[in-house]
């Protein structure tokens, strides 16, 4: 029934879709599959149109051509439908967009209480539990957005955005503006969530450590299209010019930062 | 997929020291367990949780679950996990791995009415101080930047004359024309008892360009755009834009509020000008069509009983409305905090304050012109 078709159905089916920001193209007839399970990082220099990509497949931004399928159901008009589509999956802003007339512990409870009827103790509970998977100090809980930290914000965003556990993840550079170890903390997670789960990730990011530790596929865009797809080491053994170009000038980057790090001893 | 792993409410089931779970334990369906959680367990002995009705289980569920099991960990009583998926052990396994969220007690501060009072209280006091250092402040850059043409900030001050002035025009023009009919009408009413209609210009004139101009120009620009400087300095805030400007070694005072004071302060006199003119012109053309009296007469008793002082009374009030109004405009946008809220909080005082700050200019204004018999 329709519970079959959703199981065998990719998360999200992109097909020949076209973007513009006014005559400017983003992308260019771009198909892709997302299929359940997977955890797929988006390459590319910036402004390469990945974070549109990712607002495409959240519904957050309608393509001018082409078609979005999501868990199998095509995208037309209807507000309901959209709605529930979108509490099914969870979106992690860059900057965390926090809500910031409420504390931490709110904020992360926000869309139990909008979308459960559970008893306001247990949401508290649950949305205390969160904060403190996702690293953060319990006491967290209690301060205002404003009071935290880049990396503490980003935390809690993904703590917000576990909230339901959302069967689908979009991450936008969940490890941006952490420090190394938080970053891996934050992808082991993020990996154990999947495990446990079975969540389908698509995440955005320019950490190429954290796309070989937990990205079973990694997608290359360049100029509006897709340069390369495939697994991490596929990307990285690819004989086309301008993907080795666009590796090694982000390894070199890396590189440099782990040799500096090591002339001073971290 | 089999029949009990498909419900979609989670069960609970209890057979001596064994506990069943079956259907689906996500956040959507737990509402239904809670009651049947609460049920006692067996006070003694190893406790068996029986997964294999258990469908789709999500960290809610685990820590549903984990929550009734803990104070059995603490007493030392043995649990045992049988017919478990390798999702739920993970799940489980990470969600008891925490500290219990609910010892987690968020210090909330508490405040009876006396205290909240008295926090008002000292508040306002606080900001009147703030606001009086951030005039201060003004004045000094203002004194700074004055001798150097290079930061008087030209353009912005245009871009502010044309915002806060001539896009106020067809709104300030047309509401007091309307406030003109009235007066005029009003006054024919009363005056025709008399057999003086022949006064109302006279009526007209002494309210609209003594009180009812000034007021009326005041009033919408305090609407306007004393709501308008909160938001936009407020968002620069939110952004850290301003932040930008102090970084690089600029100031804020000059960039912002400096010609933003300047364009109102030439804005508003103007701007109260056409108030008056349109509210003549709306009290005339009512003089004319209702009471009967010639243009020409209209004019001619408005030469003979409306002094030049009494237009200029009524214009030295612009300039210092216009100073209250764009200084608190700016002054409640460098204090909003960065978010949202604040920034509309710190709008909706700046309107407040700055017509009720015109109104209290005002009834000063008058006391001291009758003391000076002006």
């Amino acid at each position: 029934m329709n519970d079959l078709t959703e199981q065998n159905a990719p998360v999200v089916r992109l097909r020949n879709v076209s973007t513009w920001f006014g005559h400017h193209m983003v992308h260019d007839d771009i198909s892709l599959d997302v299929r359940r399970g997977e955890i797929v990082a988006l390459l590319g220099g910036s402004g390469s149109g990945k974070t549109t990509l990712m607002r495409v497949m959240a519904l957050l931004h309608r393509p001018q051509s082409g078609t979005v399928d999501l868990f199998g159901h095509r995208l037309n008009r209807s507000g309901e439908e959209l709605q529930a589509l979108r509490a099914r999956m969870g979106y992690m802003f860059q900057f965390g967009a926090l809500f910031g007339g409420f504390t931490v512990r709110r904020n992360v409870g926000f869309p139990l209480i909008e979308h459960t009827s559970l008893p306001t103790r247990l949401i508290e509970e649950i949305a205390q539990l969160k904060i403190q998977l996702v690293g953060l100090d319990p006491a967290v809980a209690g301060l205002m957005p404003s009071e935290l930290s880049g990396g503490m914000k980003k935390r809690a965003a993904l703590a917000r955005t576990l909230a339901l556990d959302p069967e689908f993840l979009l991450l936008d550079e969940p490890g941006s503006g952490l420090d190394p170890a938080s970053a891996r903390s934050l992808d082991e997670l993020i990996g154990r969530l999947h495990a446990a789960l079975g969540l389908t990730v698509v995440m955005v990011t320019h950490d190429l450590t954290s796309v070989q530790r937990l990205a079973d596929r990694a997608i290359l865009l360049h100029e509006g299209n897709i340069l390369a797809d495939g697994s991490p080491r596929e990307l990285l053994a690819s004989e086309d010019p301008r993907v080795r170009y666009f590796f090694q000038l982000e390894l070199k980057k890396s590189q440099s930062v782990s040799t500096t790090m090591a002339a001073r001893g971290i | 997929m089999s029949e009990t792993a498909s419900a979609t409410r989670p069960r609970i089931r209890l057979e001596g020291n064994t506990v069943y779970l079956g259907g689906t334990w996500t956040a959507s369906t737990l509402e239904k367990a809670y009651a049947e959680a609460q049920r006692q367990l067996p006070s003694e002995g190893a406790i068996t949780v029986d997964f294999s009705g258990v469908g789709k289980i999500d960290t809610s569920g685990a820590w549903f679950i984990d929550r009734a099991l803990r104070a059995l960990h603490q007493a030392g009583r043995e649990v045992n996990f049988v017919n478990m998926g390798a999702g739920a052990r993970s799940l489980l396994s990470m969600v008891s791995e925490q500290p219990d969220p609910r010892d987690i007690k968020l210090a909330r501060p508490h405040f009876t009415f006396l205290q909240r009072t008295g926090h008002a209280a000292v508040r306002v006091g606080d900001n009147a101080l703030d606001y009086l250092a951030f005039l201060g402040e003004t004045v000094f850059h203002w004194g700074q930047v004055f001798t150097k043409r290079r930061h008087w900030r030209l353009p912005m001050f245009f871009t502010h004359l044309e915002q806060t002035g001539v896009n106020a025009v067809p709104i300030i023009g047309l509401l007091s024309m309307l406030i003109g009919v009235v007066i005029a009408y009003q006054g024919l009413y009363l005056l025709q008892n008399y057999g003086a209609t022949a006064l109302v210009a006279k009526l007209a004139g002494l309210t609209i360009l003594r009180e009812l101009g000034p007021l009326i120009a005041a009033i919408v620009v305090a609407g306007r755009t004393s709501s308008a400087f909160t938001a936009e300095i407020g968002a620069m805030r939110v952004s850290e834009e301003i932040d930008a400007i102090v970084a690089m070694g600029l100031s804020p005072a000059e960039m912002l509020v400096l010609p933003r004071i300047f364009g109102l302060l030439i804005a508003l006199p103007l701007l109260t000008v056409l108030a008056d003119a349109s509210g003549l012109l709306g009290a005339g053309l009512t003089a004319h069509f209702v009471g009967g009296i010639a243009p020409e007469a209209f004019a001619d008793e408005l030469a003979h009983g409306v002094s030049v002082t009494t237009l200029l009374t009524g214009l030295a009030k612009a300039p210092v409305f216009a100073v209250v109004i764009a200084s608190l405009g700016c002054f409640h946008g460098f204090r909003a905090e960065s978010n949202a809220e604040s920034v509309g909080r710190r709008t909706t005082r700046s309107v407040v304050q700055s017509i009720f700050f015109v109104i209290v200019i005002d009834a000063i204004f008058s006391v001291a012109y009758s003391m000076l018999h002006l």
